[in-house]
């Protein structure tokens, strides 16, 4: 993420969260206030609501004890109900619709004592019908009850109450009430934005296995809507809920509840002028403030990104670098601090291409002199050996002279050839046939030995011949020779030289000695300039070989071990592929 | 087609089958009564207009097919009289008529003669059984009722005369799928009759037209009735006896049925589709032509016979309540009254 991102995201949400919290807490603020002011008036409401219910209830048990006063005394009921007179039968079949319709009931109903309708003004032709369950549940409750009236229709919700009366030591029952209807629950709604709604449990609830979770019911014309808990829901509903239990029988005695619950819609107006008023305070903040931090970051991030741009392309060669230098605060600084850093790098990257030049200068020298004792070592033994002879056997000297001369005539060529190559300083690898078998021979032959120490060849035929310089592979296997001359101590040892093919289109030059070998540490670093574990030694050979290797496109690699000799093999392209 | 326009088609077409069912007889042609057996009242001189009070509700807009038995009562008043047929299924020619209508309020028809025909003016009021009780106070010519209460109220004054009608329809209860056990037992049927009913009732009893389909085509495919739409028993709206037996039944039935009363058209198609529990339904006790009403019936109810059954509730008849020496009424073969236009 850039810094301009997060230098936008940062004002956004300095600018954003405080006028967020600011809204919410005037929000909730305002709820809270116009929630307790209403609360109370919405229990009050509850509580009034309570006693309209009872007033209701005091009313039904009224008209029920005036029905059971006026049975008492009606003689074609006793003659029908207790006496089973035929004739008087349809009157005690209609006793009770014309008795609810006088009395302004919904729902009456006549049962004798073995719990046997003898009467139902809801429902008349239900005579006959045994229904002992409902009188006994409300001689329980004691109040007003919300039963399922049954009716030809379908049912009907009721509040009923029940009474009972004895005609010639018979007992009846009476259970009357009024329907429970929408029409019912509007007697409640005494003010706009009350709402009153029944909740009765459902039938789901009656089963033990599932929980009550207050579903709604739909009784004859009166749809329940679904319940609204009281609980904070309602506050953020902008209205309040307040409940009246009310007792209602199924197959057991459970209950339903009257909610009542009342709108503010001052809070809605409130809460959207404060929303509107939130809003628009957000965007005017927001567009500043990403205004703002768009102008800083761009303030902040162009020097920053000049700067990055200019430290990019920093040359020690190159002018100074200047940007930004002459401001006055922490990019100046920074700017300044970075050309400071630039000038002690150039000076330092002068001292550093003075120091490789002598570097340079001195390896040359220690090449030079290196190269130079290879070649005038073979001319003075060659010589030593003509002294030795001239004082000993000075008869043979012309002979041992002969013998000697190619020696010398050889090592003179080299000595002319590396005089001409050091002349041109950067030696120009020739690419021709070289006869390795006899440059092996040759080193063999002008290698010094003393006591016991054997230089021996062991040369492939017919001879392989690799594409290269016959100096620069005179050099490898001189160095090699002589390196491995070195390693064998005084008890002497072998030193063998083995040409061959190898099967990649290479020729292959091995040169190894049965000397002390070298150890891990040794080995790791047998090719590096100026490595050595001779007290006299320059540390160049074994790197000179692998750069005049490298120079021919061949390789070469070292096998040894402490007390068991070194083999070096030299891959050389061959000048015949295979 | 309701049930109530096979009342209608039987009552409009003349058979003789109607004198064995209005004089309780045998299908078998009987020997014809005396020349005035079929009087029930004779009025010494003929009126120039006559109040008629029905305890059943008269739509105009129902006509020519009567859905209840006041509106068969009017619309006969505007049939040809020639056509008409006394109780022993002889033309009524001193009948009354025909009629036309002259003026229709919410529940007042005035109806006179037609420019040819003789007879009385006849203002007709549709009343329920308090209002009829004011109109039979204030003094009418003749009461039709299915209310025994109101006609023995309307007897009790001392210049009418109280008489009972044949028994003229039979209630039934039909089940598409035959799933409701009706009990059938006479004393079901009487317990019925006494007690669910407020009409002149008894239970249903005789032959039944609809069960002898001798000598006629009966359809041969019938189909199935709809899958159950509802747990209802249904019933034409304006009928109450219909209204009082199925919701009876519904009482027995038990918790899940409901009775529901539908208007003419949604009772048709409702009995059409069978699609619900029941039908409760009155049904002519007699027919003029057997086998027409058999394939009206079967017309009306696609589905009857395939695992139905048409199962007789109830009989019920009319009282009428003449003023006496205002009008002459002859019985005719449907167990109704005709107004007759000039005594003989």
């Amino acid at each position: 993420m850039t810094f301009r991102s997060r230098l936008l995201i940062a004002f956004a949400l300095a600018a954003v969260l405080p006028l967020g919290m600011l809204g919410v807490g005037v929000r909730r603020q305002l709820t809270a206030r116009l929630v307790a002011q209403h609360q109370q008036r919405v229990e009050g409401m509850a509580r009034v609501a309570g006693q309209d219910v009872e007033r209701e209830s005091a009313s039904i048990a009224s008209r029920l004890s005036t029905l059971a006063s006026a049975l008492r005394t009606d003689d074609r009921f006793r003659l029908a109900a207790v006496r089973g007179d035929v004739g008087e039968r349809a009157y005690l079949l209609d006793w009770a619709g014309q008795a609810m319709r006088t009395t302004g009931l919904d729902m009456l109903q006549l049962q004798d004592s073995a719990g046997r309708i003898v009467s139902s003004g809801h429902f008349r032709n239900e005579f006959d019908r045994l229904e002992p369950e409902l009188p006994r549940a409300l001689a329980l409750a004691k109040s007003a009850v919300l039963v399922r009236a049954r009716a030809p229709e379908g049912p009907f919700l009721a509040l009923v109450r029940a009474d009972s009366v004895r005609v010639a030591d018979r007992r009846f029952d009476l259970v009357g009430g009024v329907r429970v209807d929408s029409a019912f629950l509007q007697r409640f709604t005494r003010e706009e934005g009350l709402h009153v709604t029944l909740v009765i449990p459902s039938q789901q609830a009656r089963d033990p296995h599932r929980p009550d979770r207050g579903a709604t019911l739909s009784t004859g014309s009166l749809r329940i809507p679904r319940l609204t808990a009281r609980d904070d829901t309602a506050a953020r509903n902008d209205s309040i809920v307040a409940e009246l239990p009310i007792p209602y029988l199924t197959d057991s005695l459970t209950t339903a509840r009257l909610v009542i619950s009342y709108d503010i819609p001052e809070l809605a107006l409130l809460r959207r002028d404060v929303d509107q008023w939130f809003v628009a305070a957000l965007v005017a903040v927001v567009a500043a403030g990403l205004a703002l931090a768009i102008w800083l970051s761009r303030r902040l991030s162009e020097p920053l990104a000049t700067l990055t741009h200019a430290a990019s392309t920093i040359d020690l060669e190159g002018p100074e670098l200047s940007v930004a230098a002459s401001r006055d605060d922490e990019i100046g600084t920074l700017a300044r601090r970075l050309g400071s850093m630039s000038t002690r790098l150039r000076a330092s990257a002068a001292r550093l291409r003075q120091a490789e030049r002598r570097a340079t200068v001195g390896d040359m020298a220690r090449q030079v002199n290196h190269d130079i004792k290879n070649g005038l070592i073979p001319i003075r033994n060659v010589l030593r050996h003509l002294v030795q002879v001239q004082e000993q056997q000075p008869q043979e000297l012309a002979t041992v002279f002969a013998e000697r001369r190619s020696t010398l005539e050889s090592s003179v060529g080299y000595l002319d050839t590396l005089a001409r190559n050091y002349a041109r300083l950067t030696p120009r690898v020739e690419r021709r046939a070289v006869d390795v078998n006899a440059i092996a021979a040759e080193v063999a032959t002008s290698t010094a030995v003393v006591g016991t120490i054997t230089v021996k060849t062991r040369l492939a035929e017919p001879a392989p011949r690799a594409l290269g310089d016959p100096v620069v592979v005179r050099r490898i296997v001189d160095n090699l020779v002589r390196n491995a001359v070195e390693s064998l101590d005084a008890r002497g040892g072998d030193v063998t030289i083995t040409t061959s093919r190898a099967q990649t289109g290479f020729v292959r030059i091995v040169i190894a000695d049965t000397g002390r070998g070298m150890s891990e540490e040794e080995l790791a670093h047998a090719f590096d300039d100026f490595f050595t574990t001779k007290p006299d030694g320059s540390g160049l050979g074994l790197s000179v070989v692998r750069r005049l290797t490298t120079d021919l496109n061949g390789s070469v690699r070292v096998e040894s071990a402490p007390g068991k000799g070194t083999a070096f093999t030299i891959e050389l392209p061959s000048c015949t592929p295979s | 087609m309701t049930p109530h326009d096979v009342l209608r088609s039987l009552v409009v077409v003349a058979i003789p089958t109607l004198l064995i069912a209005a004089c309780g007889g045998s299908r078998a042609p009987a020997p014809l009564p005396a020349s005035d057996a079929c009087l029930v009242t004779a009025a010494s001189a003929a009126v120039d207009s006559a109040s008629i009070v029905v305890t059943s509700p008269v739509n105009v807009q129902n006509a020519p097919r009567a859905t209840t038995w006041g509106e068969r009562f009017v619309f006969e008043l505007a049939n040809d009289s020639s056509a008409r047929l006394d109780c022993r299924g002889r033309p009524a020619a001193d009948a009354a008529g025909p009629y036309r209508i002259r003026e229709a309020g919410r529940s007042t028809l005035l109806l006179e003669p037609i420019a040819s025909a003789r007879g009385p003016r006849l203002t007709i009021h549709s009343a329920s059984e308090a209002n009829a009780r004011d109109l039979v106070d204030a003094g009418v010519d003749l009461l039709l009722t299915d209310s025994p209460k109101l006609a023995a109220y309307a007897g009790t004054r001392s210049d009418v005369t109280s008489l009972p009608l044949g028994w003229d329809r039979t209630w039934v209860v039909v089940t598409p799928r035959g799933s409701l056990a009706i009990d059938t037992s006479q004393g079901f049927r009487a317990g019925l009759a006494r007690d669910a009913v407020r009409a002149d009732a008894r239970a249903a009893e005789g032959a039944y037209w609809w069960t002898d389909t001798t000598g006629c085509a009966t359809p041969t495919a019938r189909t199935a009735p709809a899958p159950v739409a509802t747990h209802g028993v249904v019933y034409p709206r304006d009928d109450a006896v219909a209204r009082a037996l199925a919701e009876r039944l519904v009482a027995i039935i038990g918790d899940r049925a409901t009775a529901a009363g539908l208007a003419p058209n949604a009772f048709a198609s409702a009995l059409t589709s069978g699609a619900e529990q029941a039908y409760v339904f009155p049904l002519p006790r007699a027919t003029r032509d057997r086998c027409r009403s058999i394939a009206e019936l079967f017309r009306n109810t696609p589905w009857l016979g395939v695992q139905s059954a048409i199962v007789p509730l109830i009989d019920t008849r009319l009282r009428a309540v003449v003023r006496r020496d205002r009008l002459s009424l002859r019985f005719t073969w449907d167990s109704s009254v005709a107004i007759v236009a000039a005594h003989p």
